[in-house]
């Protein structure tokens, strides 16, 4: 299972990929929606962690594209967006796991 | 031939003066009997010159002056002492309705064989007044306008640059955790210091984060107030407070079609990307030739777009990097929290806040995207509004 990271955060990017491998998952990072648009190649058993407040396309690109999947793969967003706007980024989706930064060992249970 | 005699050549010439002149006119006697009311001063007054003249000139003056104006004239007749004359001052007017109006007047005194006149030359000050009530209002706007959201942005901006560094630490102290677990397991070793100085370093951790959790909420109480709005007008208002006191200085062109699809925006913020953006501009092209801030706005399909572009220098390569973080402004008197807050706010509204750093005599050109407003966003808010998300969390983890 690889874990595919897409955040513009260089220091939250490497962190988050730092405590992946420490518990033994690969990572596969991206800065920003374009580029985990091109070049991810996402697995079922995958997990993809992805900032709604990116640079040019929004995370919510993200989380539409692997949702075209045939079988898609979990997804958790990851924002430091106030509330009211996280609930409107992602008033499409309704079953996607949020998580506001900072991230509490919640996201270490998900991993292991 | 005697009684109705031909004016003279002068005469004619004063009288076309007096009924050209685009400055009220009056002459009055030393009884303040009015002698001659021009055409600007009927227009001015609302009184006909027949229905004025012989009268006290009091009755152009407000109640409430009526009686200094009788003493002026008194002690000017016994002591020579100016209030008004040769020297100009601020007057109020009264016209014919009874209304007040500011006026400036000036007043000279002539010798004539009929004994001495007085001359009053009589500007209206209502228009430069309503243009300094203007200034003043929209002064205050501005004001109202950078205090608040500064005071908002600085919150969740201060918040978010702090929180990002944060969420990284913890995240090292969750992988250097695990690492230390890892070593003690596998080479049966206890780690008690390691252990003990990590749990140290995440309780502080933990104690920032809720510090920023607690500015967050605060920032989060003042519930964003979205309305769907014209972009247009909202760009208009804002540029009137950014050209304040530029407008001689630089030159602003404004293109924009004139429907737009309305944006479901917080008016106050958007206008904040604008002011922002459009300083920035004018600090930029200020010292070049003919500076020139070329403001525009148009729709592509369901985004709504707006771009400030100048004609300075541009954005040296070397700072692109480095663009949109906090606090790093090279320009001197500026915090450097512009651009940042700007981004912010656009990818609040779920837009985004692109820059075309231009160059080689091209200046940069920066560009708001913001999704157009449906019509169903106010419902589907509501709805997203009860979404749980830590019932999410458990579901998932489970
Ligand atoms: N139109 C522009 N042309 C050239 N450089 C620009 C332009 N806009 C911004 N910059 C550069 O980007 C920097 C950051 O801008 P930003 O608005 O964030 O901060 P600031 O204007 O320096 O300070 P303030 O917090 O008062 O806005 C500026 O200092 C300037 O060097
Ligand atoms: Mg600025």
């Amino acid at each position: 299972m690889t874990v595919h990271i897409v955040e513009d955060d260089d220091g939250v990017r490497d962190a988050l990929s730092e405590l992946c491998r420490a518990v033994g998952r690969s990572v596969q990072l991206y800065p920003d929606s374009e580029a985990f648009g091109s070049g991810a190649t996402v697995e079922p058993d995958d997990m993809v962690l992805v900032d709604i407040g990116l640079p040019g396309e929004p995370g919510t690109e993200v989380v539409r594209r692997v949702f075209r999947l045939p079988v898609p793969p979990k997804v958790i967003v990851i924002s430091g967006l106030p509330l009211a706007d996280i609930h409107h980024a992602m008033r499409d989706f309704s079953n996607v796991l949020v998580m506001r930064k900072p991230l509490t060992s919640e996201l270490l249970a998900l991993l292991a | 031939m005697q009684g109705v005699r031909r004016p003279t050549l002068s005469e004619a010439r004063l009288e076309s003066v007096l009924e050209t002149a685009p400055d009220g006119i009056i002459v009055m006697d030393e009884g303040a009997r009015i002698l001659v009311f021009n055409k600007a001063c009927e227009s001015l007054f609302g009184y006909d010159a027949a229905e004025v003249i012989g009268e006290n000139v009091r009755i152009l003056m407000p109640q409430a002056h009526h009686d200094n104006h009788d003493l002026y004239v008194q002690r000017y007749r016994a002591t020579g002492e100016r209030k008004i004359i040769g020297i100009g001052r601020e007057v109020e007017g009264r016209r014919k309705d009874g209304s007040i109006f500011p006026l400036d007047l000036s007043v000279g005194e002539a010798q004539t064989p009929n004994g001495r006149q007085f001359i009053g030359v009589i500007r209206d000050l209502s228009a430069r007044r309503e243009t300094e009530r203007r200034l003043a209002s929209v002064q205050a706007d501005l004001i109202r306008v950078t205090r608040v959201s500064a005071l908002d942005e600085m919150g969740s901006v201060l918040a978010h640059e702090l929180n990002q560094p944060l969420t990284a630490i913890m995240l090292y102290l969750q992988a250097l955790e695990r690492e230390v677990h890892r070593i003690q397991v596998t080479h049966s070793r206890l780690e008690p210091r390691t252990s003990e100085l990590l749990g140290k370093a995440t309780r502080e951790a933990q104690r920032a984060g809720s510090i920023i959790q607690r500015v967050r909420q605060l920032v989060e109480k003042r519930a964003p107030e979205r309305k769907t709005a014209n972009l247009n007008v909202v760009v208009d208002e804002a540029l009137e407070l950014a050209m304040l006191g530029h407008h001689r200085s630089v030159y602003l062109r404004r293109f924009g079609p004139t429907t737009l699809p309305g944006v479901l925006i917080d008016t106050v913020q958007i206008q904040q990307i604008v002011l922002n953006l459009t300083r920035n501009a004018i600090e930029a092209c200020q010292c070049e030739a003919d500076p020139t801030v070329t403001v525009t706005t148009w729709a592509e399909g369901d985004i709504v777009c707006l771009s400030v572009a100048d004609s300075g220098p541009g954005i040296p390569a070397g700072r692109m990097g480095t663009l949109f973080n906090a606090f790093r402004s090279e320009a001197g008197n500026g915090m450097g929290i512009g651009l940042t807050i700007s981004r912010a706010i656009a990818q609040n509204h779920m837009g985004e806040l692109l820059v075309d750093p231009g160059g080689d005599g091209k200046g940069a050109c920066f560009t708001v995207r913001l999704p157009a407003a449906a019509d169903t966003a106010a419902q589907n808010r509501d709805s997203v509004a009860a979404m749980p998300m830590a019932a999410a969390a458990e579901a998932d983890k489970s």
